[in-house]
């Protein structure tokens, strides 16, 4: 018999049978072991799929609560990367593979999913929470297709100014009220060498945050019609945003549009935050990183022109039952409850952010005065824009607002709005095709 | 070699690995960095010494640990699988007489080019129907078929230099192929072996896609997927400690390659 | 494939004095045994083709189809025209094609220098360590780093700052196609290290008697590296650069983390475009079709570098 020829590290037959069993062995034994998310869940719980992994500790405040009203705690689950999550719900929610309560997004959106049957009508819900005055009822439109509700509001929150006081007080500004004392704090702050806004966006979504907020100022009205399909990207408002961006860019008022949003607990100790534009549910994150009420305040961007009735961009999420889900009763019913005052308060406790529901006020200081604000003013409330159109067109439109932030021309300000009323030129037909 | 011109050989190679090392230092020094600290800027030097906090909050957070032991199973048995099952093509391929072995060259290496993201969609909904979604059994499968391509062109590579003499030498004796596998070509083979190895190994345990899609709960999630937790888009937690879960993330390939890397300095007779 | 030498240690073929040779019979013809031909190929064979061909062909299928994930509806070669009339697909052909080049120039031709360059040096393990130490890092921690280096008054700034290079600060990322070319150089951070461990292993097999023979003849340096060493590493280069090919045309994490294929869709590659159709617009048949139209390339590609390369094995 042959010995094993030299050579190296011999690999003779019986390390070899050897490895392949150990292997085989492992295999077998790794096939037993099946994930612990995707069984059927326990009893007296319902399974919610989210994209944010962060709202855990959320997801259980509320569910203590709701196992005192209606003996369901949410399990929840999360995949980190939203697009991989949008991709995966489309297919699951097609099965029984779902999960009994998926995140979503309202607006367009959500209609864009609710037009294949796959998720509860949930109008009942609805007309039960508006009689308990459980949500303002003009949020029910941007969560309804073809006359049915197809999700609750699963939170809500408003696009502001989060400001640095230690840089307002040192540098003896008030919280603006008027557009011009807006213009006249940043150029301030930029005369005392501190970057006036914190404005990201190069390649991400928060590129329309300053494009649909300018429009709030300017007219409201315009940015419902515009994203409704019953006015054009080149009409004069949009062309006067743009313009007005243009110049807060030529004016030194932006900082580089590849910041990140994260760069502000850091930049806040060390003195250089000074404003930034952006949806309040940041305050989850900022009070995770020991910021406070001495450090941080909001305020609305004010109208632009006095004339002009205030407005306030919302972001509401959807919370929504997929047909499919092995528990749709129970599901169903944790919507109804979702929205109930002490439910919110246990949930936004934890966000740090305004509730759907008017009555149950954020425990978080941060927040406290911007929603006791709004109560009272009642400004027109606008969807946010990523929600407001159909998706191809929001996702193109809001590529080519990044581009402009890159290179923020007033001839690039027009060169982009013509490129986005093409888009929306083939979108909007695409869409009311199908 | 000159001297002189081994002396410049020298400080090109010294500078080239200082550039190399600039970013890893980057990387290394900025997971130091306590994270509420952090402001945008990278800080070039240590500012503080808070590494292990950092390591703390990624392990706390995103289950990191649990999704390191699910990593080394998949890198290890995956990429182990995988090279064996390329070596018996590579085998089959190269040495033993088939009709068309180019054809069956194509159609394993053809799973090298396909784009992943391709057939993502597809695999997705057969795992969905076949009950493998989420499942340990199933990451395994995909991630063995997924490097079995690219271990089998290294593999390959190799055997078709290996001479006819030593085919003809074993099959002298009257060798089954079995036979003449197992003691004569894997062992030839070893270094481009382990090179597939190490190269899958790292290729499995640096997936994120694959783990993202097809898996969800923390006893089936490898490590980068858990480790997307911190850098999402609602992550609450700066880059210090997505770094800092990235480094100890990283820690396993390093030793891997680092250790094997041996096979592949082996026989080096510096006879400058 | 041929071969000049025949590149195996020599102990590897059996000694004058082995026992089974002593008694050899003339040497026989190989038996044709194309059952354990089939056995050793399949399990091979059936794991590829049925993970991952299989749902492949059903991505060309669904090409054919206006499908949102929900219905579907045959459009035939629709989706196909409208790729070739967008002109964003043209600027995703272009910048696949600079990471091509890019990828062969850099990390392979980095590689083999430095694989080649250290490997006779005792000191060469340091630099061997600086270089491959980026491809054992995850790609979300290089993604971080590289985003650290390159973000506007970054890293990179910092230092050129430092160094009194103020002109040369630029916006890295945003602009094009700057930002392609500062994603060319941190992919070849990262993929330089696995060039020079594949070349490695081809400088291993080298047997140490050809270059004994040829420094005898007086070749050495530059010469000995042209005429001996390099000749001897192509099978190795063979499958570096089909690698590297393969790899640069579906470049796509890089891209994706570094810049999304920004600004607006400037730096889009391929893959990218294909990823946005499918998973942000939820256009899958648009995907679909990008998707056939890359592999398609990439095979094409492959296959005209490695046919020239590949003969049928010996035997």
């Amino acid at each position: 018999m042959p010995h094993p020829i030299p050579g190296g590290p011999s690999m003779t037959r019986r390390t070899a049978l050897a490895l392949g069993g150990a292997g085989l062995l492992t295999a077998t034994l790794a096939a037993c072991a099946r994930g612990t998310d995707t069984r059927p869940s326990a009893p007296g719980t319902v399974t919610l799929n989210s994209d944010n992994p962060t709202w855990g500790p959320g997801y259980d405040a509320a569910s203590d609560v709701l196992a005192a009203r209606i003996g369901y705690r949410i399990t929840s689950r999360s995949i980190a990367s939203v697009a991989n999550y949008n991709q995966i719900i489309r297919m699951t929610a097609q099965t029984n593979s779902t999960t009994d309560l998926i995140k979503w997004t309202n607006g367009y959106r959500l209609q864009d999913i609710a037009r294949a049957d796959i998720l509860t009508d949930l109008n009942e819900v609805w007309d039960d929470a508006i009689g308990r005055g459980w949500v303002d009822p003009a949020q029910r439109a941007s969560f309804t297709y073809e006359g049915k509700a197809y999700g609750v509001p699963l939170y809500k929150s408003y696009y502001a100014v989060f400001y640095s006081k230690r840089a307002f007080a040192e540098n003896g500004i008030d919280v603006p009220t008027t557009f011009d004392d807006l213009m006249s704090a940043a150029q301030t702050l930029k005369d005392a060498g501190i970057t006036p806004f914190l404005a990201p966006g190069a390649t991400t979504w928060e590129s329309e945050i300053w494009f649909m907020q300018l429009l709030a100022s300017l007219d409201p009205d315009y940015y419902a019609a515009v994203t409704t399909n019953q006015a054009s990207y080149v009409d004069d408002p949009a062309r006067a945003a743009m313009d007005l961006w243009s110049t807060m860019y030529s004016d030194g008022f932006f900082s580089a549009p590849d910041v990140t949003s994260n760069d502000l607990p850091g930049l806040v100790s060390e003195g250089r935050f000074g404003m930034m534009l952006y949806g309040t549910w940041f305050a989850n994150t900022l009070l995770a990183s020991g910021l406070t009420d001495d450090d941080i305040g909001f305020f609305r961007v004010p109208p632009h022109a006095s004339s002009t009735a205030p407005a306030v961009i919302v972001e509401s999420g959807s919370l929504s039952v997929p047909v499919k889900a092995h528990r749709r009763d129970a599901a169903v019913d944790v919507a109804r409850n979702w929205l109930a005052t002490d439910v919110q308060e246990a949930w936004v406790g934890f966000l740090g952010d305004t509730s759907p529901n008017p009555a149950a006020l954020p425990k978080s200081d941060l927040v406290k005065d911007l929603a006791a604000g709004i109560a009272a003013e009642g400004p027109t409330e606008l969807i946010r824009y990523w929600e407001a159109s159909p998706t191809p067109l929001v996702e193109g439109n809001v590529q080519d607002l990044g581009s402009f932030m890159v290179t923020p021309s007033k001839a690039h300000g027009e060169s982009t709005l013509r490129s986005m009323e093409a888009r929306a030129r083939t979108e909007w037909k695409i869409w009311d095709a199908a | 070699m000159t001297k002189t011109s081994r002396r410049v050989l020298v400080v090109v190679l010294a500078v080239t690995s200082l550039i190399w090392l600039i970013p890893s230092w980057l990387l290394v020094v900025n997971a130091f960095t306590l994270s509420s600290e952090y402001s945008g800027t990278p800080s070039w030097w240590p500012t503080s010494l808070s590494l292990f906090a950092n390591i703390r909050t990624a392990f706390e957070n995103a289950n990191v640990g649990q999704g390191m032991l699910n990593s080394l199973l998949y890198s290890v048995v995956g990429a182990g699988a995988a090279v064996f099952i390329a070596s018996l093509a590579s085998f089959a391929v190269t040495i033993m007489p088939l009709k068309r072995p180019t054809l069956w060259f194509w159609v394993i290496y053809v799973g090298t080019i396909l784009p992943l993201q391709a057939f993502l969609s597809p695999l997705f909904t057969g795992y969905a129907a076949a009950s493998l979604f989420d499942t340990q059994y199933g990451m395994l499968l995909v991630y063995v078929a997924l490097t079995i391509p690219f271990a089998f062109f290294v593999v390959r590579g190799h055997m078709t230099g290996l001479p006819n003499e030593v085919r003809e030498a074993a099959s002298l004796d009257g060798a089954s192929w079995v036979r003449m596998f197992f003691q004569v070509h894997l062992p030839l083979s070893t270094s481009a072996l382990m090179a597939a190895f190490v190269f899958q190994f790292t290729w499995i345990w640096n997936d994120l896609l694959f783990g993202l899609t097809l898996s969800s709960s923390a006893n089936i999630r490898p490590v980068m997927a858990t480790l997307a937790d911190l850098t999402g888009n609602y992550s609450t937690y700066g880059p210090p400690v997505a770094l800092a879960g990235a480094l100890v993330a990283s820690l396993p390939t390093i030793i891997v390659f680092f250790s094997f890397q041996r096979f592949f300095a082996r026989g080096l007779n510096p006879t400058a | 494939m041929t071969l000049t030498q025949p590149p195996v240690p020599q102990e590897a073929v059996a000694s004058p004095d082995d026992p089974t040779r002593a008694s050899a019979a003339p040497p026989h013809r190989p038996r044709r045994a194309p059952l354990a031909g089939a056995a050793f190929l399949a399990p091979a064979v059936a794991l590829v083709v049925l993970l991952l061909v299989v749902p492949f062909a059903f991505t060309i299928y669904r090409s054919f189809f206006d499908d949102n994930g929900f219905t579907r509806s045959w459009v035939g070669l629709d989706n196909y025209t409208a790729m070739f009339a967008d002109p964003a697909f043209g600027q995703s052909v272009l910048n696949t094609f600079f990471w091509v080049v890019g990828t062969l120039l850099l990390p392979v031709g980095l590689g083999l220098a430095i694989a080649v360059g250290t490997w006779k040096l005792k000191l060469g393990a340091v630099a061997r360590f600086a270089v491959i130490l980026p491809y054992a890092i995850s790609g979300s921690a290089t993604a971080v780093v590289w985003t650290f280096m390159l973000s506007t008054d970054g890293g990179l700034d910092t230092l050129l700052r430092l160094l009194g290079l103020d002109p040369l600060v630029s916006q890295w990322l945003l602009q094009w196609p700057l930002n392609t070319v500062m994603m060319i150089i941190a992919t070849t951070w990262q993929a330089t290290g696995a060039c020079v461990i594949l070349f490695l292993v081809g400088l291993q097999s080298i047997p140490p008697s050809t270059l004994e023979a040829a420094q005898l003849d007086g070749a050495s340096g530059w010469r000995l590296f042209w005429a001996v060493t390099f000749p001897q590493l192509r099978p190795m280069t063979i499958v570096v650069v089909g690698i590297s090919i393969v790899g640069s045309l579906k470049v796509f994490d890089q891209v994706l983390l570094l810049t999304n294929g920004g600004p607006g869709t400037a730096s889009e590659t391929l893959a990218l475009t294909m990823y946005r159709e499918t998973f942000t617009l939820s256009r899958y048949g648009s995907g679909a079709a990008v998707a056939v139209f890359l592999t398609v390339v990439v095979v094409a590609a492959s296959y005209a570098y490695l046919r020239r390369q590949l003969r049928p094995a010996n035997g």
